[in-house]
């Protein structure tokens, strides 16, 4: 018969390796010889697999973990204090609530949205419709329309879903200038220097200045608009919403157009080299594609060379 | 110490501002808590937030308290609700998880802080190993090495492993059965009716 330190090296031995038949049948022997030996090996085997639970809280910092606790911990007001005292301070707060929505019925309130670096964002508005904010974008709004609805876009860009209703035009205004709508889906950036516009579906209308003469966009349009000369041109509007669909579509785009939204897109500035061979149209969808990917798609299809200076990439026509 | 054992007692406790007799109680819970919530998250910081939270609301809006009998059970509960709710937020959620949470009867919940108490009590003993031995004994058990490897590891032999295992186990054991209270939940179920039927026989 074993005597207990060697038995406790064996089922040591049989814990560490349970597949090891000799030691198993060992340990089993000795298991059998008496109730003891059983109940020993019972809670050495218990004591073996709790204590590999045991690592999950291994590293907890308790004294820490109640300091941190403690400094949460409010004072407690008493609770059976006198009733006409919380009487009075219910009376006090249902006349607050109640002044606060007269307050907000009668008072339009503004909201400013804003999103920073490599972050979207989503706006709800009282119609319904909703604004999509780009990064580094900025939005301000009511919280209900009046007779005219009516937002800015203070900054950046923005994918517009409006809510359609013919008795109340939408109106975006983008410094001096503004969009009016009756329900469509377009998409607005705007810069210091210039506001691109691209509708996506319905039909826009937009003013540069107050007077201005007005232009009408309809699905599929797009224009920029030179805010320093004041000019615009118009163009397709294609990909002005790919910073949210993720997804880049070129229908016989000439390469120098196509350079130009790749370096919108990807913040790259990327340049066509060699203008003998401008005329050269793409056809292409790129969706979730990094700007490498794009890059090798071009080389391999269109021959193109990459070359990458700086700052700066320069696609090379053969 | 002051022993809390039911929803009043712990009512009492927070309507008097009892705050080292609160934090004490946290500290009786906190690791066995941990457990339970890491079980479903999955995460140890994430569980000390879910525990942390489930007090300072406890804390904060104590009146429920007066309808609850067992103070243990009622924090298993809250703490699992509390994870799941988290992972129901992640979006992650397993089915079983909320089976298990179901399923989780008053005796088993009983059951549960049982377990994770001796958990606790492990955790607490291995920290007092000699240095060597509790070295070989969490990196068998902790990070899952076998002898061989921790003999490789360490340059010792493979025996000298096993010996600071057996060591380990043998203190561990006897200190725990040192704590009177453990020495029926160390014991396999099982084993002690079957001894119970002997001593009947």
């Amino acid at each position: 018969m074993l005597s207990k330190p060697e038995f406790l090296n064996l089922i040591s031995r049989h814990l560490n390796d349970p597949s090891d038949l000799e030691t198993q049948l060992e340990v089993e022997k000795y298991r059998s010889e008496s109730p003891e030996n059983d109940a020993f090996f019972l809670e050495i085997k218990k004591l073996w697999e709790l204590s590999g639970k045991v690592s999950r809280i291994n590293e907890v910092d308790v004294d820490q973990a109640v300091q941190k606790l403690k400094s949460h911990l409010v004072k407690q007001s008493p609770r059976k204090s006198a009733f006409w005292l919380t009487r009075i301070a219910a009376s006090i707060l249902l006349f607050s609530i109640g002044y606060l929505i007269y307050h907000q019925s009668t008072k339009t309130v503004f909201t400013v949205k804003s999103t920073n670096e490599n972050q979207v964002d989503s706006v709800k508005l009282a119609d319904g419709s909703v604004v999509i904010l780009a990064e580094n974008s900025e939005v301000r709004y009511p919280d209900k329309f009046d007779s005219i609805r009516e937002i800015s876009l203070l900054k950046g860009q923005a994918f517009f879903k409006i809510h359609k209703d013919p008795n109340h035009p939408f109106k975006v205004l983008i410094n001096k200038s503004n969009v009016v709508v009756l329900g469509t889906t377009f998409n607005i950036k705007m810069s210091k220097s210039k506001i691109d516009l691209g509708v996506i579906t319905g039909k826009v209308m937009f003013t540069p200045y107050q007077n201005g003469t007005a232009s009408i966009l309809t699905a599929g349009q797009a224009l920029t608009y030179d805010v320093i000369k004041k000019e615009f041109l118009t163009k397709t509007a294609q990909n002005s919403d790919s910073w949210l669909t993720k997804e880049l579509v070129f229908v016989d785009t000439p390469l120098e157009e196509v350079c130009k939204q790749l370096t919108d897109y990807y913040g790259a500035d990327i340049k066509l080299k060699n203008n003998k061979h401008t005329e050269k149209k793409l056809n292409a969808t790129f969706k979730y594609q990094t700007l490498d990917q794009v890059l090798e798609i071009l080389n391999e299809t269109y021959n193109i060379k990459i070359s990458k200076e700086n700052n700066q990439i320069n696609l090379i026509t053969p | 110490m002051i022993n809390i054992k039911t929803g009043t007692d712990l009512y009492v406790v927070i309507n008097e501002n009892q705050v080292p007799a609160f934090t004490s109680f946290y500290r009786q819970f906190y690791q066995k808590l941990l457990l339970t919530s890491d079980k479903y998250v999955e995460d140890i910081f994430i569980a000390e937030e879910i525990v942390q939270d489930v007090f300072l609301k406890i804390w904060e809006e104590p009146e429920g308290l007066n309808e609850i009998k067992l103070i243990n059970s009622y924090l298993y509960r809250s703490v699992i609700n509390a994870s799941i709710n988290y992972l129901n937020r992640q979006k992650n959620i397993e089915r079983h998880h909320l089976k298990i949470a179901a399923n989780y009867s008053e005796e088993s919940l009983i059951e549960l802080d049982e377990e994770n108490e001796l958990i606790v009590l492990i955790n607490t003993e291995i920290e007092k190993l000699p240095t060597q031995c509790k070295k070989i004994f969490k990196l068998s058990r902790f990070e899952h090495l076998k002898y061989k490897e921790i003999a490789n590891l360490l340059n010792i032999s493979e025996r000298t492993v096993e010996n600071h295992i057996a060591s380990a186990l043998k203190t561990l054991r006897s200190e725990l059965l040192g704590k009177k209270t453990v020495v029926n939940k160390l014991q396999n179920k099982k084993f002690s009716i079957f001894l119970s039927f002997l001593l009947m026989g």
